[in-house]
């Protein structure tokens, strides 16, 4: 018999209460690695989508909370081609619009022949041109999703496209888009000469600090309009921090309550044992060694609930991602980081939960205990 | 009642070193303005038996749990097998490895087997589970309950209990035994075969048992009587 076995009799003899404090323990880690995870993607999905596309830079409507609401001039993807360091621009109009079967997705445009096209790695068709009257491409996912195949139509914006290439990615997001040339989208969106965002390519052999200098250089010469490296416009995406807040406050309060499930198991169960523990000092055991016992309880009760917890958080993150209402959309970033702090929360929840419990064990009068039975 | 004859060849020459040494023992509870003990002295013999005796609230528990370091005293010193407590970390060393308790309830952990609630006091003390084992058994056979050791408290019977809080109390060989009436709940022949087997274990192991009792058969068989009155002691001749 080990302090370990004497601490997992301890939990198995009051299963019903065990098993209850376990659910919610679960529910709570669960919460956090789904909620966190999600709140991640979406930063991630962003990230990704573009990088593949080969953006270093975007530049957006200064005060724009989201790319979608930033309204900027086309003409200026041209005016920032010409500052030093600078290898391509393109202007982009991002919108989202209705599918006949009423699911949302998002548009990406480019004037045709511009370089962000070229990123596209076509799985079938050719990319649009100029004599190409509403082409489209679109993402394999969304293609797999609708049933649609190079010569088909896709009806974007209410009006009737022809796919002429289905297109593979890294990116979930971008597996999930459509793209048309600039000129069709702004039309059809009454956006005439006006874009989104402007993806700036930087000179590939540019070092890293020469990138830094390049786009302090251009935050100077546009300063009107917010200028960001790819990975702090993903990492600064106002929906993204508004989830991960939200994520955060959501799974900070199943978390609280998960530490007072656990404080209220505990102290149930140092309550009821109350004799044990006068026991096991009159047979000498050290207080460390009473304490530790009750701690190993409290952390046998949170790890095996955090392992079932982070497996149903993972579970219920990619459930949600799987969802019509955001597939395609986000797509859970759940790492081993993620992982590693859902386990130190659990651990912890177990540690301060069993800890109150335990530190009263030291004011326990033993022999109180023992001639008040 | 029980009476239980000690034979006198297990008893050791008078002068023999002393077991136990307390002096000037004082304890007052808050609750209720109680004077439990009023400068009490008390010693005991190494192998001697003696019987803590005296009228209910006399104090003759808080005097056991004084010897054990489980009460903290206003005044008075205790000295167990030659050493003075001076902390509380070494009293629960004295506790662990020169004093042996029972109680009379028995305080058996009933999720564990009679085997493993005897293994309890080793644990931290003795390293080897196989060392652990091997003592479990052997205590398991010297109280006679070798038989229902992979039995859970809640089947064994009063006696049988208490057969196995004994075993506990010496797994890891203790010098002193303190008793609180340990017969306390049980009838007179389970009673009977507890103190006879205290006595055995006196006997064969040297064993300096103190024992709370208010059951003048088992006072009787014991080397002497400590009585308490009013938190004030004195040892008395045997029957007297």
């Amino acid at each position: 018999m080990t302090l370990l076995s004497l601490a997992w009799r301890n939990l198995s003899g009051h299963r019903l209460r065990t098993a209850a404090t376990i659910v919610g323990i679960v529910l709570a880690i669960g919460s956090f690695v789904a909620l966190v995870g999600l709140a991640r993607g979406i930063e991630a999905t962003l990230r990704a989508s573009l990088e593949v596309r080969g953006t270093d830079v975007i530049v957006t409507e200064g005060g724009a909370i989201d790319p979608m609401s930033s309204v900027i001039p086309d003409s200026l993807a041209g005016t920032i081609a010409r500052e030093a360091g600078v290898a391509a621009t393109s202007p982009e109009l991002t919108r989202m619009t209705s599918l006949e079967d009423g699911a949302s997705v998002i548009v990406a445009a480019w004037p045709t022949g511009a370089y962000p096209w070229e990123t596209l790695e076509v799985t079938a068709g050719r990319l649009p041109t100029l004599d190409d009257t509403r082409p489209a491409v679109i993402g394999s996912s969304l293609a797999d999703r609708l049933g649609l195949a190079v010569g088909d139509e896709i009806v974007l914006f209410q009006t009737a496209f022809e796919v002429v290439a289905t297109i593979e990615s890294k990116s979930v997001l971008a597996r999930n888009l459509a793209f048309m040339p600039l000129a069709d989208a702004q039309e059809l969106t009454l956006r005439d000469g006006q874009a989104t965002s402007v993806n700036v390519w930087l000179d590939p052999a540019a070092t890293r600090e020469e990138r830094e200098a390049i786009v302090a250089a251009l935050r100077r010469a546009f300063p009107d309009y917010a200028i960001d490296e790819t990975e702090k416009f993903a990492a600064d995406y106002t929906y993204a921090r508004f989830a991960d807040v939200l994520s955060w406050s959501i799974s900070t309060v199943a978390l609280v309550s998960a530490i007072f499930a656990v404080l209220n198991t505990m102290s149930m169960s140092v309550n009821e044992k109350r004799g044990e523990i006068a026991i096991m000092s009159a047979i000498g055991w050290p207080r460390r060694q009473i304490v530790l016992t009750i701690l190993l309880e409290g952390a046998i009760l949170s790890l095996l609930a955090g392992v079932l917890g982070i497996a149903a958080g993972v579970a219920a993150a990619y459930a949600v991602s799987l969802s019509p209402s955001v597939a395609g959309f986000i797509a859970p970033e759940i790492d081993l980081l993620l992982l590693a702090e859902a386990l130190a929360i659990t651990v912890g929840i177990g540690l301060v939960g069993s800890l109150i419990p335990a530190s009263r064990t030291v004011s326990m009068a033993p022999a109180a205990v023992l001639r008040g039975r | 009642m029980v009476a239980v004859g000690v034979a006198a060849s297990t008893r050791l020459p008078a002068g023999d070193r002393r077991a136990i040494v307390a002096r000037g023992l004082s304890k007052r509870f808050r609750k209720g303005d109680v004077r439990a003990l009023a400068g009490v002295d008390f010693h005991a013999d190494s192998g001697s038996m003696t019987a803590v005796v005296g009228p209910s609230g006399s104090g003759k528990s808080t005097l056991l749990y004084a010897l054990s370091g489980l009460i903290e005293l206003d005044a008075g010193t205790v000295e167990i097998d030659g050493v003075t407590p001076a902390s509380a970390a070494d009293w629960v060393r004295l506790r662990s490895r020169h004093i042996g308790m029972v109680f009379q309830d028995d305080w058996l952990l009933n999720r564990l087997s009679a085997a493993e609630n005897v293994e309890l006091p080793m644990i931290g003390v003795e390293r080897s589970a196989r060392a652990r084992r091997a003592r479990v058994q052997e205590l398991l056979t010297r109280v006679n309950a070798g038989h229902f050791g992979d039995r859970m408290p809640a089947g064994l019977s009063g006696g049988e209990r208490q057969r196995i809080a004994i075993a506990r109390s010496l797994a890891n060989r203790p010098k002193v035994m303190l008793a609180d009436e340990p017969t306390g709940e049980l009838d007179s022949a389970n009673s009977r075969a507890i103190v006879e087997l205290l006595a055995d274990l006196r006997a064969r192991e040297g064993l300096t048992v103190v024992i709370v009792t208010h059951e003048d058969g088992i006072a009787a068989g014991c080397d002497r009587r400590f009585v308490l009155e009013d938190g004030r002691g004195r040892f008395v001749d045997r029957g007297g």
